[in-house]
């Protein structure tokens, strides 16, 4: 028998074998699972290297998102500033009363706020000429030069005198370097300030090269500046005008006031010397017409002789225009005298229904001569008046004569009292049916002399002074006198008569006794 | 005596009637001949030395520091322009102050040594100090050396924060305010020192965008490479139109939205900058130093994550104050935050009084830059861009 081939090895070597082939196995199986772990790791490698590069990408969009929600947030905020400040200066210089208070308003810090490093604000003035109002960042000399160049640019000139705003935004190249050879600057706004009647000037602001560029935001924002300064211009002009004009007719109405005082004054110089003149004429032809009636008297009684009747019949006229004339004089005397202040008034309380019902027995007669019906409504409640009697009367008797004169036969005369008079007076109503009055006569119903044309005042003789006088003696009671008439259909007077002692202290340095 | 602080304010055209304005509403509260210390924040059109005689004149104080500002925050609004006051009257707290200029090139580390030694000689109280707060120029570039020669002398533990004053985004010129001076390109600061409690908190709300990148050269304050490219092209690749016109508009651009965020590892968090110019090889400059081979992102905010962020802050003041009420809040926000913010910038400080108390008087100013302790290592101090910052005191 064949011994086996393990047989003939040594068994050291058998195991030295056994052990190789584990090794192998072992070395073989380790590789394998290295080469795994290799790849795997690269595979996670690989993963992270695209996740961190995906989130790369992320942040990308994230940084792009975010730049644009800045951006908008930016230009947001920056709108909304320039309105806040807008908004204060805009307050600030429409109450500004003159220009130079406007341009005080016109700070620094809103054109700061606003983003400009650079402004020049320039008014036109009177004489054409541009004058600097606000400047920025520019000396005199520069601005001296940069108005120089800007005027003569047809296309800068044109462009403003449109009243459109131009900004770095929206102008020409060529625009675009001359704008920066003028002002020096690379960003910039210009809008023209206009008013009603043009172009008064202009804003200019601006920044250089190194600042953010301007929008579209900061060119509407200065063009809302300058028509706020236009505005505000426009005011201020209409203001100083309307005062000086308000200072102008202060000072007219001073003038005239003066020219009025010293008429009146002169006015007044002339009618005292007229009420004078009247008072020492009535004087002096008095007493030569009471000789006059006195020998006429004398004649007509034939204390001298038998004298024919066609005499005797002259010599009756003689008296009687004597008696007129009488009156008139009388009239006029009382006039004067109410109107110089020299008459004694003497007041004292009356009853309201006596002085009336004696007044209704004192013209009965003239009444029932010429059946005209007269009506007296008085009121149980009347009060009682506070007056001179004596020339209260002479007002009742006046008008009540007047009023029977004008109404023809069987007409009607009404005599009321008005309940509502006003405070501490009474209203009398004197109304009748008569021919009434022209409206153009009824303003000069109360002049002296006055006579309105009417056949009765043709037919009947009258003074003109009747009215004049119960005028003058309502006055001189403190009340009022006033007439409402129709031509055809009849006239009420009105006048009041105090009822209350007090109303006397009340007036007494407001109203003169004539 | 009780401390007594007292804030003025004044919008009035011209910035001496401003200052007078301020003052006057100061002296009525203060009810006090003279005023142990005077905090001013102003926008430049106030920046004068008219408004400091003013001040002088009517406040008559002990020690006055400022600085120039593109707004102004209080507890009711904030404002674009004006004049503010800050003035303190008390037997607690123990004030320093000093200033020293410097130029382009000069050794930062002796200007901060400098400002350190002046600081230290003011202070003459045996009270333990407890804060510096600084001003410095935002137009010029920073460099931890500054703060490290100043802590040489104040001491590694010693809180130093601060705001770099700022323009009204002209970038043309800043102003500090010492004493009887009007300096520029200059450090000023106050220190103060009390028993009370001081707490001090800055966030910014920013989140990093996309995938990581890694700064792979960078010489000082200048990011040459970002993953072997120029820097730039991170930008480019974000916002690609909106990017050629990156140099022409830094910090008046979209570029303000999305600052660099730069992960430091040792602090775990995101340090924030704004580039502040961009060389034409593509580097972008930065307001200060950055640290090689470090994770780098464009980050991003909103209003939510801002608001969340100073509710942050204003909870850590809380916490660390433990129940006491402050006297006085001092704020510091980013001038490009603010601005993007714009609107809604308000909201911060609506939720701080939230947070903090409606009836705490509070006052801050926009700053290019804002000096706070870094995250974990409360002894290094660092240049945060983009941040809200608040220092309480009680």
């Amino acid at each position: 028998m064949n011994p086996s081939f393990f047989s003939i090895l040594p068994i050291s070597l058998c195991v030295l074998i056994l052990i190789l082939f584990l090794l192998v196995i072992y070395f073989w199986l380790t590789l394998n699972t290295r080469e795994e772990k290799i790849a795997q790791l690269e595979n996670s490698h690989k993963k992270m290297v695209r996740s961190f590069n995906e989130l790369d990408e992320q942040a990308k969009l994230i940084v792009k998102t975010d730049l644009e929600l800045n951006k908008a947030q930016e230009e947001l905020d920056k709108r909304l500033n320039g309105l806040n400040a807008l908004q204060r200066t805009s307050r600030q210089i429409n109450q500004a009363l003159n220009e130079d208070e406007i341009f005080e308003k016109l700070k620094n810090s809103l054109f700061e706020e606003l983003g400009f490093s650079k402004t020049l604000i320039v008014v036109i003035d009177e004489k054409q000429r541009p004058k600097s109002r606000t400047q920025i960042g520019f000396d005199e000399r520069t601005t001296k030069q940069a108005l120089e160049v800007l005027f003569k640019d047809d296309y800068l000139k044109n462009t403003l005198n449109e009243g459109r705003a131009i900004s770095s935004i929206n102008s020409p190249r060529k625009t675009k370097e001359r704008m920066l050879q003028i002002f020096d600057t690379e960003h910039y706004v210009l809008a023209p300030i206009v008013t009603q009647t043009g172009m008064l000037g202009f804003i200019f602001v601006g920044n250089r090269s190194d600042a953010p560029a301007v929008t579209q935001g900061d060119e509407e924002l200065i063009a809302i500046l300058a028509g706020q300064i236009g505005q505000a211009i426009e005011n201020a002009q209409l203001f100083d005008k309307v005062f000086r004009s308000s200072q102008e007719l202060e000072i007219k109405v001073k003038d005239r006031t003066k020219q009025l005082a010293t008429a009146l004054s002169q006015v007044e110089e002339i009618n005292r010397k007229k009420t004078e003149f009247i008072s020492a004429v009535s004087h002096e032809l008095r007493t030569p017409l009471t000789s006059i009636k006195g020998y006429a008297a004398i004649l007509m009684a034939g204390k001298i002789g038998d004298i024919p009747d066609a005499v005797k019949e002259r010599l009756g006229k003689i008296n009687t225009h004597s008696d007129n004339l009488v009156n008139l004089i009388n009239n006029l005397l009382d006039i004067a005298r109410i109107e110089s202040g020299r008459v004694d008034m003497h007041f004292g309380v009356y009853k309201t229904k006596l002085l009336i019902d004696n007044i209704v027995d004192l013209l009965t007669p003239q009444v029932t001569a010429k059946e005209i019906k007269l009506n007296v409504a008085l009121s149980p409640l009347i009060p009682d008046v506070y007056i001179d009697l004596s020339q209260a009367e002479r007002i009742f008797i006046n008008l009540l004569s007047n009023a029977v004169k004008f109404t023809p036969k069987k007409g009607t005369i009404t005599l009321s009292v008005l309940p509502s008079s006003g405070k501490g007076f009474a209203t009398f109503e004197i109304a009748d049916s008569g021919i009434g009055i022209a409206p153009a006569d009824v303003e000069k119903l109360f002049s002296e002399f006055f006579r309105a044309e009417n056949e009765i005042n043709q037919t009947v003789k009258g003074t003109g002074l009747g009215l004049v006088l119960a005028k003058d003696i309502v006055h001189a009671h403190h009340g009022k006198i006033w007439v409402n008439s129709q031509l055809g259909k009849g006239t009420s007077f009105f006048f009041t008569l105090p009822i209350d002692k007090g109303i006397f202290d009340t007036n007494k340095q407001n109203t003169p006794l004539t | 005596m009780p401390t007594s602080i007292a804030i003025g304010f004044s919008q009035a055209e011209d910035p001496k009637d401003a200052a007078h304005q301020a003052c006057v509403l100061v002296k009525n509260q203060l009810n006090s001949i003279t005023t142990d210390m005077v905090i001013i924040f102003a926008s430049i059109h106030y920046c004068s030395k008219e408004v400091l005689s003013v001040i002088h004149t009517i406040l008559k104080p002990a020690r006055l520091v400022g600085s120039s500002s593109a707004s102004i925050i209080f507890s009711e609004d904030i404002y674009k322009r004006g004049l503010a006051i800050l003035a303190i009257n008390s037997q607690d707290l123990n004030f320093a102050v000093a200033s020293t200029s410097y130029h382009p090139g000069d050794p930062l580390d002796q200007i901060g040594f400098e400002f350190g030694r002046k600081i230290n000689a003011d202070y003459k109280s045996s009270i333990t100090r407890q804060a510096s707060i600084i001003f410095c120029d935002g137009l010029s570039l920073y460099d931890d050396q500054l703060l490290r020669g100043m802590k040489e002398l104040l001491g590694r533990s010693l809180l130093i924060a601060g705001a770099f004053s700022c323009d009204d985004f002209k970038l043309k010129r800043t102003f500090q305010f010492y004493q009887q001076d009007l300096l520029s390109k200059s450090v000023v600061g106050f220190l103060f020192g009390s028993n009370s409690a001081v707490a001090f908190s800055n966030k910014h709300g920013f989140r990093p965008l996309g995938k990581p990148r890694t700064i792979t050269r960078v010489e000082g304050t200048v990011i040459q490479t970002i993953d072997h490219k120029p820097a730039i092209s991170i930008y480019e690749e974000f916002l690609k139109d909106d990017a050629k016109n990156l140099k022409k508009g830094l910090l008046k651009s979209s570029i303000d939205h999305y600052p660099l965020g730069i992960y430091l590892e040792d602090q775990q968090q995101y340090l924030l900058r704004y580039p502040v110019d961009i060389l034409n090889d593509g580097s972008i400059v930065c307001q200060a130093s950055v640290p090689l081979n470090s994770e780098v992102h464009l980050t991003i905010s909103n209003k939510d994550s801002c608001k969340n962020a100073a509710a942050e802050a204003a909870q850590e003041i809380k916490m660390a104050l433990a129940g006491r009420q402050p006297q006085i809040l001092i704020v510091f926000e980013s001038m490009v935050r603010h601005r993007t913010l714009s609107q809604y910038s308000f909201i911060e400080i609506q939720t701080i009084k939230e947070i903090l108390g409606y009836s705490t008087p509070l006052i801050g100013m926009s700053s290019f830059g804002e000096l706070c302790p870094a995250g974990l290592d409360e002894n290094k101090t660092n240049l945060q861009n983009g941040s809200i910052s608040l220092l309480a005191i009680c």
